[in-house]
């Protein structure tokens, strides 16, 4: 079964031309590398794109992986430089048309919900498990990942409210994103 | 900053913080693209940044998915209902917090202002039933005219000279100086002595005033003056 295999068989099938050892490295990483490009362009659609871009472009590069590194590390790297070069590219399309960088800022997480592509039923459980994960964040941590994530307020606007630095918040959303990331790592149903 | 010097993978990248203002955007756009630069370089910070992406994209897809949809519930406040405290409809109070309110209400204050005034009134009425008899007697008013004038009589005072203190003039003030008697006698002049005031008892007078008849005249002012003439004289 390709499931129970390590990712350094499937990339070593995968290079003798096994299609299906491919496709279960996709399905294996598909989502993480897609946050990934999401939280590194801000957009649904162009994260999409980018993540799809980023799996051909492994796929051509399939021999080159040393093995050295781990797949993730390597399918990362991929990913980052893929979403570099749609970062550069829409700069100098702004440039171009004298268009203002900051409206491509105001569009981050602006994205429709069509072009998620999960099922209502999957979408269920991963809110479950996210919220039991949430919940187990200690309640300073919490505080800041609802007052970024649901109330869409700038880190400035939070140290104000909590009167705290602005490197506190920074540091305590650093450290819940982290804890959030191994709870749902954790979690019995594979959620990212 | 050298990106071989961060690039630590033992001990981490002292840069993978900037990866959550980065997430969100929240960099000026010469640290962005300085971030960038990095990433391009350090993996550290690439997996650092892949790790708070799925955290952040799973809260993101919570609030699509469920905070998104819920509509937020009309809020009405009915400004012009009284509170339900004072309307008889507050359930949810006590009885005590009732009858405190009741206590400290408008309406208690004013029929308790009332009640005093009444009960002053009644207290008044019959206060002044049970002396009807002396409510309207006559007063009738004291004989100015056959009371004596009373004789105001000034007692001799006298002073002793070894402890009284001494009226001295001196030439710079008109004002006479106060000295005691111990203690200005080394400098005392003969020139001082001259004109040093001292009461004795040749100075002691009687004066008898009669009061003028009220009668004369009510000019409070023609009558004072007259007294000091008498006492001038």
């Amino acid at each position: 079964m390709l499931r129970d295999q390590s990712d350094e068989k499937l990339v070593a099938a995968a290079c003798g031309g096994d299609a299906d050892a491919f496709g279960e490295i996709v399905k294996r990483w598909d989502r993480r590398i897609f946050a990934l490009c999401f939280g590194m362009l801000g957009r649904e659609d162009e994260a999409r794109d980018a993540t799809q871009e980023a799996f051909v472009s492994a796929y051509r590069n399939l021999e080159k992986f040393r093995g050295d590194a781990k797949l993730s590390s390597w399918l990362h790297r991929i990913a980052v430089n893929q979403c570099l070069t749609v970062k550069r590219r829409q700069k100098t399309r702004s440039e171009d048309l004298f268009d203002d960088t900051d409206a491509s800022e105001n569009q981050r997480f602006m994205a429709d919900a069509r072009y998620s592509p999960d099922s209502g039923a999957e979408r269920a459980e991963r809110t479950y498990i996210v919220r039991n994960a949430m919940s187990s964040l200690p309640s300073e941590l919490r505080q800041v990942v609802v007052m970024k994530e649901f109330e869409e307020m700038t880190f400035q606007e939070i140290a104000d409210t909590l009167e705290v630095p602005l490197s506190t918040v920074k540091s305590r959303l650093y450290a819940a994103l982290k804890q959030l990331r191994m709870r749902l790592k954790a979690s019995p149903v594979e959620v990212v | 900053m050298n990106d071989t010097t961060l690039n630590n993978k033992a001990n981490g990248c002292i840069r993978a913080e900037d990866s959550v203002a980065y997430l969100y955007g929240e960099m000026a756009t010469h640290e962005s693209d300085s971030f960038e630069t990095h990433l391009a370089s350090c993996d550290v910070c690439v997996d650092e940044m892949a790790a708070v992406s799925v955290s952040h994209l799973s809260v993101y897809e919570w609030n699509r998915d469920v905070f998104a949809a819920l509509e937020t519930p009309p809020i009405a406040i009915p400004y012009t209902v009284e509170p339900a405290i004072l309307n008889g409809v507050g359930d949810r109070y006590s009885l005590l917090d009732r009858v405190r309110a009741f206590l400290f209400s408008p309406a208690f204050a004013g029929g308790f202002a009332m009640l005093l005034i009444a009960l002053a009134v009644i207290a008044i009425v019959r206060f002044d039933g049970t002396n009807s008899d002396r409510q309207f007697a006559i007063v009738e008013p004291p004989q100015i005219e056959s009371m004596p004038s009373p004789a105001v009589t000034i007692p001799s005072v006298a002073v002793d000279t070894a402890t009284a203190p001494e009226m001295v003039a001196t030439e710079s003030s008109t004002r006479p100086t106060v000295r005691r008697a111990g203690a200005a006698t080394a400098s005392r002049t003969a020139e001082a002595r001259s004109t040093r005031t001292r009461p004795t008892a040749s100075r002691t007078s009687e004066v008898s005033i009669s009061l003028p008849d009220r009668r004369e005249t009510d000019d409070d002012s023609l009558r004072l003056s007259q007294m000091l003439d008498e006492l001038g004289g």
